[in-house]
């Protein structure tokens, strides 16, 4: 029950935190049209004459991917039409295998931006890739490297080397080739523990991530 | 003395006064608006030329106020991502509710790596009975196309998206773009700068058009056969494509990425690219390197209609006067 000494405390409070709230209200008042019209960016420029870095440009239209995996003496192309096999075959379950792993799709519950986001992780079985392909060489190599040429020019596919730590020596004599030959590629490297992640969300396109 | 004798003098003298400061204003308002009429006389008298000397005046008085902030694009959606590739990436829940059968397709065509299984996956929803749907289908098919280099098949995707009816216009400037994109690959700019200003007009914080029409606007410059109020409208929109990038990016060293692209070229073609190559030093904070190219802008002369070239060297002596510090607007 309240007392008559309690209630000048109790006014008194509320006067106080009311103060409070006008003061924080203020405060956003004035800070906010600053932040509306200037922008969090839109710091001044410094002065620079030093040297010149220009960045490089993302391409409006990039081209196509397709993956390679490169273990040691070993370069496999990922199966990427299997897991859209198997992801048609069996829409409602979030992950699933195929001959060269497993996967895990992850749709967001929301469509919140594109009707087409998503990213999929995919873990590699490296029995299952060593089991499946034949040991690599210098034939492989030139093989390899006048087949990409032929698809970068009827379907503008461009590669995308997957590399293992194990895969590095393996990958030096395609990347030297590729390099003379001025075939446009990609090369990531891979940690054994970890899966590879692909897909299409907002993020790619607030970082300077999605250079082809 | 008869009062009326002093009265009567009295009059007239209050009124010569009085039309002595009537005159006195209309004279200071003459002086203080002769810009206006120096620029109709360099451009002619035309509606034409009224409407772009009113819209280039106005961007350098908003300049003077402002600085570079005046030439952020208003927006008031904070869910703006200015290099999503689809106008759905670049602002949030553009979508209503949505078939699951439909956006699997969607997703499906986008994880696979086959130009042909993706054509396959997203062919079908052309059709659909939702027009979202539709129009983003065709969207789809028209970027598939451009990736594929077979820009007649991605013109008319993009048209197919166009003709979808009763959609936000901010929807179309992808459709606009692709078709703008479209055009500037085959060298017809344009077609390329109508599409591009339809594209901003409809999504002002697109950056890769606005980006793109800097380009197309630098090389529409240095084309022959083009009035002075033509000239003066594109430079006035490539200096406001300049002042967006950075902050659509929030990165502001954009202004001296761009100025060092369009600097690279081995000689200045015109007067109007010396501006913007200055501009983009000047807001970088590069002000040495601004004045250089500023000052050397005079030797371009020639290149573009007369009075168009004879306003933008105006502003160009404009901001080498020494009274401008680091800064200062604009």
């Amino acid at each position: 029950m309240e007392t008559e000494e309690q209630t000048p405390s109790a006014f008194l409070d509320i006067a106080t935190n009311l103060l409070a709230i006008l003061l924080i209200l203020t405060l956003f008042a004035l800070a906010a049209p600053r932040q509306f019209t200037e922008g969090a960016s839109q710091l001044p420029a410094r002065p620079s004459t030093g040297l010149r870095f220009v960045a490089p440009q993302r391409e409006r239209f990039p081209p196509f991917s397709r993956f390679y995996v490169v273990l040691a003496d070993r370069v496999t192309v990922w199966d990427q039409e299997a897991v859209v096999a198997a992801l048609a075959a069996a829409p409602h379950t979030h992950s699933g295998t195929t001959r060269q792993g497993r996967f895990d799709w992850q749709p967001e519950w929301l469509v919140t931006r594109d009707i087409d986001g998503f990213q999929l992780r995919f873990w590699f079985d490296r029995d299952a890739l060593l089991s499946q392909s034949t040991p690599w060489g210098v034939e492989q190599t030139e093989r390899l490297v006048d087949e990409l040429a032929q698809d970068a020019a009827r379907n503008r596919i461009a590669p995308v080397f997957i590399v293992y730590p194990d895969g590095l020596e393996t990958f030096v004599p395609i990347y030297e080739r590729l390099q003379a030959r001025g075939q446009r590629f990609r090369w990531f490297t891979q940690r054994p523990d970890e899966p590879l992640l692909i897909g299409r969300h907002v993020a790619q396109f607030t970082h300077y991530s999605l250079y082809w | 003395m008869d009062p009326r004798c002093l009265g009567t003098p009295l009059m007239p003298r209050l009124a010569t006064l009085g039309l002595l400061m009537v005159l006195g204003g209309v004279l200071w308002g003459l002086a203080r608006a002769p810009d206006r009429s120096a620029a109709l006389a360099e451009l002619g008298d035309s509606v034409e030329a009224r409407q772009s000397i009113a819209a280039w005046e106005s961007l350098w008085s908003e300049l003077a106020e402002r600085g570079v902030a005046a030439l952020n694009p208003a927006t008031n959606d904070a869910s703006r991502r200015a290099a999503g590739d689809t106008v759905f990436m670049r602002y949030r829940n553009l979508w209503g509710p949505i078939d699951d059968d439909a956006r699997l397709a969607f997703q499906l065509a986008a994880l696979s790596g086959d130009p042909a299984r993706k054509l396959a996956l997203i062919e079908p929803l052309t059709r659909s009975e939702n027009p979202l749907i539709r129009f983003r289908a065709h969207l789809e098919l028209a970027r598939l196309q451009r990736r594929l280099l077979d820009f007649e098949a991605a013109r008319m995707a993009a048209r197919a998206a166009l003709a979808v009816p009763d959609l936000p216009e901010r929807l179309s400037a992808d459709a606009w773009f692709i078709l703008a994109d479209s055009a500037w690959e085959q060298d017809r700019l344009d077609e390329a700068e109508i599409a591009l200003n339809a594209a901003i007009a409809a999504d002002p914080g697109f950056w890769d058009a606005r980006r793109l029409r800097l380009e197309v606007l630098a090389r529409q410059l240095a084309r022959p056969r083009q009035t002075g109020a033509v000239c003066l409208d594109r430079t006035r929109r490539m200096i406001e494509d300049l002042g967006a990038l950075p902050t659509l990016a929030e990165d502001q060293t954009q202004f001296r990425d761009l100025a060092d692209r369009f600097a690279r070229q081995d000689t200045m073609p015109h007067v109007a690219l010396a501006l913007i190559v200055g501009l983009g030093y000047r807001w970088s904070g590069d002000t040495e390197r601004a004045r250089v190219i500023l000052e050397n802008a005079e030797r371009l002369h020639g290149q573009l209609p007369h009075g168009c070239e004879r306003l933008i060297l105006k502003r160009i002596s404009g901001l080498l006067e020494p009274a401008s510090t680091p800064g200062q607007p604009p």
